[in-house]
């Protein structure tokens, strides 16, 4: 199972109205801005907007939470926080890809009874193909073989 | 303290923090919407009661662009945030105010660049450290 691609490489376009939200929301100042390699002066994206590249498939018939990442018979999942890897600023306009790959699967004893600890890596590229960013994302699932 | 610049940072140096009003449903609804986060416990409280919540809860997500921020609006024009960790340790919920706070921990020079390591940290009065995370920036000091 470690190692399966949860989410295929895709490309996406780095768009101008969605980091206008992300920063609306988060209340960045949207004034960071980076040199092109043509010298032209271009906006930066801010460098967590990369979490948002891949999404979850979701059904917008039901009001209710996500399933698990995993074919596992998982609750309800907590997040367990974030590493991030950055290797150069995210450009807006630009287009890059992602892909998530599940990284690790280990069960935990918590104090509330057993507990699946889910790891993803996503790697974000560039259209040359170089890596621009990665993260490893933690969720926590109560196992139900608890009840 | 000193509050740092990070061409000029000490160890022991304080990030300016940044303080944000109370967190709204507005808000969250447009960082959900935008960033395609269809989780309801983050914009519904009927949801998010049922599923245990005391109430609407901030996004994990969300609260990492909070360090981030912490850390960018430090940043020289050359400088380069390089890597950024989150662990989340409490809820943020709706009508809570964050702070997001931080403060150099160490600084060493690999390969003739100037790294800067901050621990970095989410408040709110009712959970304290919330988030809690290490950045590291390169420096370019020219």
């Amino acid at each position: 199972m470690v190692g399966t691609v949860l989410r295929a490489r895709q490309s996406v376009l780095v768009e101008a109205a969605l980091v206008d939200a992300f920063e609306l929301a988060v209340g960045v100042k949207p004034t960071t801005s980076a040199v092109a390699p043509d010298g032209a002066e271009v906006r930066r994206a801010p460098p967590t907007f990369v979490y948002h590249l891949v999404h979850r498939p979701f059904d917008v018939t039901r009001d209710q939470r996500p399933g698990p990442l995993v074919d596992l018979p998982l609750g309800s999942p907590v997040n367990g926080g974030v590493e991030f890897d950055f290797a150069r600023p995210v450009l807006v306009g630009e287009v890059l890809s992602a892909e998530t790959v599940l990284h690790s699967v280990e069960p935990r004893r918590g104090s509330r009874g057993s507990l699946a600890v889910v790891i993803t890596r996503t790697s974000v590229c560039d259209a040359a193909g170089d890596e621009v960013a990665c993260y490893r994302h933690t969720t926590l699932y109560r196992r139900h073989d608890n009840d | 303290m000193t509050e740092a610049r990070f061409d000029l940072a000490k160890v022991g140096d304080e990030l300016p923090a940044v303080r944000r009003p109370p967190l709204t449903i507005t808000q969250l609804v447009m960082y959900c919407g935008g960033m395609r986060i269809f989780d309801p416990i983050h914009f519904s409280p009927e949801i998010a009661r049922a599923n245990g919540f005391p109430d609407v809860i901030a996004n994990g997500s969300m609260r990492v662009a909070f360090l981030a921020q912490l850390v960018t609006e430090s940043l020289g024009p050359a400088d380069f945030l390089r890597s950024l960790t989150c662990r989340h340790r409490g809820m943020i919920l709706i009508g809570d105010e964050v702070v997001s706070r931080g403060r150099i921990v160490r600084t060493w020079i690999e390969a003739g660049v100037v790294h800067v390591e901050a621990e970095v940290w989410n408040e709110t009065a009712r959970a304290g450290r919330a988030d809690v995370g290490i950045a590291v920036v390169t420096v370019n000091s020219q």
